[in-house]
């Protein structure tokens, strides 16, 4: 077993007590800490929400179910025969994205089986107060929509509340899909997280930008998959591209203001995950691509069946990579304790 | 213990943690307290709130440093050169305070020109004697004034302390002068008036040589001494807090008479705010002490007879204990009524009072020659009640290996320690241990009631809460129960060596079914009987005043006689308190004083030294002392009575004599006994150091010090190139002790989950570790290897102006059992030990650290033999610390570093090879 | 019950003051509060931060001493280091208590911020509302933990645990009102010993958006240096503005959607 270690060092000249090989070593964590000290060992100063992949599915679903049930609403009051299959269509997908929604924000809760407690008061202080009433009432709505759809479809001999449906979705309709659609965003801004607060006039437009972007592109691969009218599909082209730009407009702007601020969501890479997945491939190439369908003045003949698909599928996955990586990025840029000292409002 | 003890006369802290309130300066040295008496740290944060000083002095910053006003650093093991570095400033300025020095200290008296000084003798005093390794302390005593009258002293002359196992808490062996008295200057001009004898001693310990032997600033220190003298006198007291760090070394007694010395000078002990405040209380160990779990000493701190001091019968043994003046005249009554409380009828005047019974010490019994003999084979069997020497004890490993060498253990302890689980430790296979092991769970102390003293000699009554888990049971519950097997054993038995056990009381039976059935005995009747009661009719006793030697009063322990002097009032029960003394809240011995010697708190006319400083004062109408505290002194005896020469007892001390448990109730700065390493504290290097001894470089260590030079237990050279760093091992607040309670909590486990070594950024620069590497510190006793951490609260010490000290620290708390589980840090030191109390020195020892984990076990010695040609003059001392000449080193010469020394040397020749036993 | 209004403290609230220059880092707050409240520990795990192996507060460690060491190696006096025993703050304006969506955290009759275990599903937007990062959600037991400033035993007349084992008196246990008396006290006896010391959670600019703290300190150093934030948020605060960029963005969205789809004959 050795013992012997070279002692001579430890008494000889001045060389290894040099105030500067002692600073080095203070500096690099080895010692002391000078008075200089930034933050308390690194620790964080803020605890990151524990938000994963059921509260990105909850997201991306509300914001999609939203988007359907505006446009069934919107195709059904304009009342184009045409777009009869996508307001069939959206209706049953508004309820089932309202239904999935709220099945990954129940299993997001540390007590599941307590959910119903969000519904003891109302908050309106409280974003998460606040969407959960909008998530039921949307729901209940949707809930409505779709019998009065299934009825008209045969599926049922009568609609037991239609006489309640009316009222209800006259009243609360508009207010409930459009909190639905832009709603996450508040309760992402309405946090202590710096990355959110900073964001705050950027992420609830860009969500509910996304999330008519989303949905028209959802309701474009059902036509796609299942047949509908090319002229509904010019429609949702229109929206999904006009929507998708603003989007992506909101998007470079949060980024320009924020600045390193927001650096979480746009650099590293996570960073150059939203940039690939959601501006380039969900955001510009769809629109490059439909672009010349969209702004033509010809009353499209034919479906663009596999280009539809193609554009749908990558408008979806940019929606759910934006909700991926805001949540994420931000969720996680708590641990860094700078950016809440440098990032005071 | 008897740092104080021969001093002042009680081992014990002479005030209570309260008083620390009224200090106006507080210096800690040699002490945790922050983190080792949290609660009692309160008090020292109410005084500063008051606008104390508090001062720390210690070789880490620690937490209190952190509270303190001001730290200074301070190497390991020189607390004496500091402490000596402060009387010496103290003497030189004429900064002691005058009226109390000559009056309420021997200052005055003159010493026996037969005895000479270090300073005379190159490091040891007159007396000592090579071949025995020991002082024969004849010399150590005061030039008698032959024309006073009174009898020479009773006592074999030649009655040797240190033989019998050395440990003296309170007073020595033999009384030195009888009933005559000593010569006296009190105008302190006499050359061997003591305080000139002091003088000299410590004319040496400049500022300059503090900064070189202790590593603290000149400055800093010079500021320290003015600071003390501004805060002791008439009207502002100083008090000194200190602990292990002073008490565990092989000068351990001397660095705590040191600071008693200082502040006898002073005249702070005795008064509100001052004297020496003994910090220690874990585990009960003032209650320890004072009951005795010492080998010999018996409760009460009266010492067990020794063959080896001749005390084959009561009245040899009483004559070496029994003194003719002071208050230990009354031992006779001590003893006597102890032995009553044990053997009940069966001891009678007529059989010496059942002495016959009594086993006698034939050596050193103490831990370490203990587990030395059991490692060799020759103990049969072991009880440990709470105790944990696999890791508690210095040379770990050879403690480990010496309980597998036991037929039987019985080990009680909350958990499954270290020691009751030694033969699962890592490279040990079970089978090849023959040990039988009983391990009997305790209940903690919520469920059992019994009492707890603490270090300002408080003795706290606890209630039983719960009953235990399952098997459970008290401590008190296994000795008795025990006992009661044993004596039923024995029952039929006509032998005489077997009356002991037949006729020694021990009737604790419960009258509660319920603890009955438990088989708990009744804890209070067992504090009835270490209050004491009269024989015949069992009525308690009230006071030790009334002890009687002539068999018909029994005490257990006469110390505490009057914790229990009623039924149904029991005085350790109280909680009571008014904020400062508190004489309702409990009970402390002796006699419920809180602040010890307080008459000293006045002047000898039995006036207060100032308003401010108002403790105890003489009341000339009601012809008693009276005050805030129970008067240390006799209630009725005035200031103005003076003893008549031939005087006995206590008559033989004036009424000016504050200490009165000494032989002239003064308090003895000259210690003529009861210490057997010197009457005076002399600044020697560890018995392991880098650098030699600076003031007498041919006496390194320690004369008389204990150490065992075996092959197991091998001892570094001084300045051993292998071994080039100070270790220092300690106690963090989140543990206790060997972690055998605390490891296993899982509150505590997490706030200090692994072992750590602290060190300097300066050290870890060098050896290329960084904060948190997995390091290995070595010793020629084994390996440890614990993590890293880096801090600047550790700093190397400068000794020169190319010297350093690098010193590194490991807490002692892990072990490999429990939640969190780590190395024992004492595989590191070896066994040696203060010559007074055998307690190890644990503070300072050498060692050496690499990057990296340790690897294979670290069980058993690693050190290689270096080769007679490598070895240095300096480096292995003859036994007894002596460096021979031709290597003489003057103390204004810079001191060279150690590679310089060792070629100095070699071109000298002179090499002491390292002898092995065993 | 009094309530809290425009930041004015009221008679009512009861709280700690936490001095750090009385703090000699032994933890006793903290065993006493995981023994009262039976909290499991955090895990055995040596951080190498100084003697701070808790690393902060979590939903079951609910009192957490920081250790603050700055030694100085050209000024050896001028060395120190600092140990604060940090704890949820109770604000006046409380972010987790305008986040909870189920009426969970209340504010009780001690102007107290209470989590009740009973009614809390565990959603956990309290916990990125806070702005000190202090309460957390159990993964054992799915609810938001926090310190109850022992609500039990206010209750029952008895001061909190940690308050109670404090040796020190570091932390202290009372009224707000009369707890600030001592305080600013003890800031003017330090002050004029020579040291930078000053409150946080008083009237500084920390209370801007929380409110006067009910469980406030004395620090020897700037905040950070604790791990306190200096300028700690009130979420709430940010929604005007995310309402309306999203409702704006939804509205213009609706515009589009109903241009797009508009009858026939051009009417939208």
């Amino acid at each position: 077993m050795q013992t012997s270690q070279p002692h001579g060092q430890n008494y000889s000249a001045a060389g290894n007590f040099s105030p500067d090989a002692v600073a080095a070593s203070m500096q690099r964590g080895d010692g002391g800490f000078g008075r200089d000290q930034e933050t308390y060992f690194d620790h964080p100063i803020l605890r990151k929400a524990h938000w994963g992949s059921d509260i990105i599915y909850y997201f991306f679903a509300g914001g999609i179910a939203a988007a359907s049930a505006a446009l069934a609403s919107l195709a059904k009051r304009g009342g184009d025969p045409d777009d009869a299959e996508l307001v069939r269509n959206g209706r049953y997908t508004a309820l089932a994205g309202a239904l999935v929604s709220s099945v990954f924000l129940i299993k997001d809760l540390g007590r599941p089986e307590r959910f119903l407690n969000m519904l003891r008061i109302v908050k309106l202080k409280s974003p998460m107060s606040v969407g959960v009433y909008a998530l039921v009432t949307f729901s209940t709505n949707a809930g409505f929509a779709a019998l009065d759809q299934a009825r008209a479809d045969g599926l049922i001999p009568f609609n037991p509340f239609g006489w309640l449906a009316k009222p209800v979705r006259a009243l609360t309709g508009l207010p409930s899909t459009a909190l639905m659609s832009s709603y996450t965003g508040v309760l992402l801004s309405a946090t202590a997280i710096p990355v959110w607060y900073t964001g705050r006039r950027h992420i609830p437009a860009i969500f509910a930008c996304s999330a008519a972007s989303t949905g028209a592109a959802l309701q474009s691969l059902l036509l796609a998959l299942f047949g509908g009218s090319p002229r509904t599909e010019k429609k949702l082209a229109t929206i999904e591209l006009f929507a998708s730009l603003a989007e992506g407009a909101l998007l470079l702007d949060w980024e320009q203001r924020a600045g390193d601020a927001a650096s979480p969501v746009f650099t590293g890479k996570r960073g150059a995950r939203l940039k690939t997945y959601t501006l380039g491939l969900g955001i510009a190439l769809p629109a490059l691509l439909n672009l010349s369908s969209v702004l033509s003045r010809k009353t499209p003949k034919k479906h663009h069946r596999l280009r539809t698909i193609l554009t749908s599928s990558l408008a979806l996955f940019g929606g759910y990579v934006l909700r991926e990586t805001v949540v994420l990025a931000g969720r996680d840029s708590a641990d860094d304790p700078r950016a809440y000292l440098r990032h005071p409002e | 213990m008897p740092g104080l003890g021969t001093l002042y006369g009680r081992g014990g802290a002479t005030t209570f943690l309260m008083d620390l309130e009224h200090a106006d300066l507080i210096i800690i040295q040699g002490s945790n307290f922050a983190e080792n008496h949290p609660v009692g740290f309160r008090f020292v944060t109410k005084a500063k709130e008051r606008g104390a000083k508090v001062i720390h002095v210690d070789p880490r910053f620690t937490r209190t440093s952190a509270l303190a006003d001001q730290y200074l650093p301070i190497r390991s093991g020189t607390d004496i050169a500091f402490t000596g570095g402060i009387i010496n400033y103290v003497l030189e300025n004429k900064a002691y305070f005058e009226e109390y020095v000559l009056h309420y200290t021997n200052a005055s008296y003159i010493i026996d020109e037969k005895f000479v000084d270090t300073e005379d003798l190159d490091g040891i005093f007159s007396g000592f004697n090579p071949d025995k390794g020991t002082y024969d302390p004849a010399t150590w005593k005061y030039e008698l004034d032959e024309s006073a009258g009174g009898e020479a002293s009773q006592a074999d002359g030649s009655a040797d302390d240190a033989k019998g196992g050395g440990t003296s808490p309170t007073t020595g062996g033999h009384p030195a002068h009888g009933t005559k008295r000593p010569k006296k200057d009190p105008t302190l001009q006499h050359p061997r008036c003591a305080i000139n004898v002091m003088r000299k001693h410590f004319a040496r310990y400049t500022p300059d040589v503090v900064e070189r032997i202790c590593g603290t600033p000149k400055e800093q220190f010079i500021d320290l001494c003015k600071l003390v003298v501004a805060n002791s006198g008439r009207s502002k007291t100083m008090t000194y807090c200190y602990a292990m760090g002073w008490a565990q070394h092989t000068v351990g007694v001397q660095n705590i008479r040191a600071a008693a010395t200082l502040q006898a000078l002073l005249g702070n002990t005795g008064r509100p705010g001052g004297g020496v405040m003994a910090l220690r209380g874990h585990a009960s160990i003032q209650g320890s002490t004072d009951i005795a779990t010492l080998f010999d000493l018996f409760p009460g701190y009266i010492k067990s007879p020794s063959l080896e001091r001749g005390e084959d019968s009561f009245e040899n043994w009483k004559k070496n204990w029994a003194k003719p003046t002071g208050w230990w005249s009354n031992w006779p009554k001590y003893a006597v009524s102890q032995m009553k409380a044990w053997f009940g009828d069966a001891a009678t005047a007529e059989n010496g009072w059942a002495f016959d019974y009594l086993p006698l010490n034939t050596g050193d019994h103490s831990h370490m020659p203990l587990f030395f003999t059991m490692k060799d084979g020759g103990v049969e069997g072991l009880i440990l009640w709470g105790q944990n020497p696999a890791v508690g004890g210095q040379n770990a490993a050879l403690q480990r290996a010496a309980l597998g060498k036991l037929k039987w253990m019985i080990c009680q302890d909350l958990f499954e320690t270290e020691s009751a689980a030694f033969w699962k430790r890592e490279g040990v296979d079970p089978a090849t241990i023959p040990t039988e092991i009983f391990f009997m769970p305790a209940a903690g102390v919520a469920e059992k009631p019994g009492s707890f003293t603490n270090t300002m000699r408080l003795v706290q009554w606890h209630e039983k809460a719960v009953d235990p888990p399952d098997d459970a049971r008290s401590d008190l519950s296994l000795a008795w129960n025990l006992g009661k097997r044993v004596k039923e054993l024995y029952k039929d038995s006509t032998r005489k060596i077997d009356r002991p056990v037949l006729d020694i009381t021990w009737d604790y039976e419960s009258d509660d079914p319920h603890e009955r059935a438990l088989g708990e005995p009744d804890a209070e009747k067992v504090l009835r009987e270490i209050n004491g009661y009269v024989v015949a009719t069992g009525e308690h006793m009230k006071t030790f005043a009334d002890l009687k030697d002539d068999g018909t009063t029994a005490a257990g322990a006469w110390i505490y006689t009057g914790c229990f002097p009623a039924p149904g009032q029991n005085h350790t029960r109280r909680r009571t308190g008014d904020g400062w003394v508190s004489l309702e809240w409990a009970w402390a011995w002796p006699a419920n004083r809180r602040n010890l010697y307080n008459r000293a708190s006045a002047d000898p006319d039995g006036k207060p030294w100032s308003e401010e400083k108002k403790y105890i004062w003489w009341d000339e109408e009601a012809k008693k002392w009276t005050g805030y505290d129970v008067p240390d002194f006799p209630v009725v005896k005035p200031p103005s009575f003076r003893a008549q020469p031939g005087a006995k007892g206590m008559d033989a001390h004036d009424g000016t004599a504050p200490f009165l448990m000494q032989e002239y109730g003064v308090a003895e700065i000259f210690g003529v006994q009861g210490t057997v390493d010197g009457p005076l504290p002399t600044h020697y290097e560890p018995r392991e150091s880098p650098v030699p001894n600076a003031l007498y470089p041919h006496q390194q260590y320690n004369p008389v010090l204990k150490e065992w030079r075996r092959r197991d237990n091998p001892y570094h050279a001084i300045g051993d190139p292998n071994y080039p760093y100070v270790l220092s091992t300690y106690r963090l607040t989140e543990h206790h002790l060997t972690g055998a309670m605390t490891r296993w909590n899982s509150w505590l486990a997490e706030l200090q989950p692994e072992a750590f070594c602290e060190m300097s950024p300066e050290l870890a620069v060098e050896l290329g570790i960084r904060n948190g590497d997995w390091v290995t510190v070595s010793t020629a006793r084994g390996e440890v290897e614990a993590k890293a951490m880096v801090t600047g609260r550790i700093a190397p010490f400068k000794i020169g102006p190319k010297q350093w000290v690098h010193q590194i620290g490991l807490p002692i708390h892990f072990g490999y059992q429990g939640l969190v589980t780590g190395d024992s840090a004492n595989v590191l030191p070896p066994m040696v030990a203060d010559p007074n109390v055998s307690i190890h020195e644990a503070k300072v020892f050498t060692c050496n650290v690499r990057l990296g984990r340790r690897g294979a076990s670290h069980e058993g010695p690693t050190w290689l033999p270096v080769p007679p040609e490598e070895q240095t003059p300096l480096g292995t001392p003859k036994r007894g610390g002596r460096v021979e000449s031709g290597s003489a080193e003057q103390v204004d010469h810079e001191i060279a570093s150690p590679s310089e020394i060792m070629a100095g040397a070699r071109r000298r020749h002179d090499l002491d090879h390292q002898e092995s036993e065993g | 019950m009094e309530r809290v209004a425009d930041g004015v403290v009221t008679e009512s609230a009861m709280g700690f003051f936490t001095d750090v220059t009385l703090c000699i880092g032994c933890k006793a707050c903290e065993v006493a509060c995981k023994q009262w409240n039976q909290l499991p520990s955090d895990g055995y795990a040596l951080t190498g931060n100084s003697y701070d192996n808790t690393s902060r507060l979590s939903s079951t460690t609910w009192r957490h001493v920081a250790f603050v060491e700055q030694m100085d190696r050209e000024v050896p006096a001028a060395s120190r280091w600092m140990m604060m025993s940090d704890v949820c703050k109770h604000c006046t304006n409380a972010g987790c208590l305008e986040a909870c969506p189920t009426g969970a955290i209340v504010r009780n009759e001690f102007d107290d911020v209470y989590v009740q275990p009973d009614v809390c599903n565990g959603c956990g937007y309290c916990v990125p509302s806070c702005p000190f990062g202090v309460v957390a959600v159990q993964p054992k037991s799915g609810v938001a933990q926090k310190c109850t400033l022992c609500y039990d035993r206010q209750k029952d007349g008895m001061e909190p645990a940690c308050a109670k084992s404090c040796p020190t008196d570091s932390i202290l246990f009372g009224r707000v009102d009369e707890l600030r008396v001592k305080a600013e006290a003890r800031v003017a006896n330090l002050r004029a010993q020579g040291k930078e010391v000053r409150l946080y959670g008083v009237d500084g600019e920390e209370t801007r958006d929380v409110g006067p703290l009910n469980a406030f300190f004395l620090i020897p150093d700037r905040p950070e240096v604790f791990n306190l934030p200096p300028k700690p948020v009130l979420p709430s605060r940010f929604q005007p503005a995310a309402y309306t960029a999203g409702l704006l963005a939804a509205a213009a969205l609706t515009a589009l959607g109903a241009r797009v789809f508009r009858r026939a004959g051009g009417a939208a």
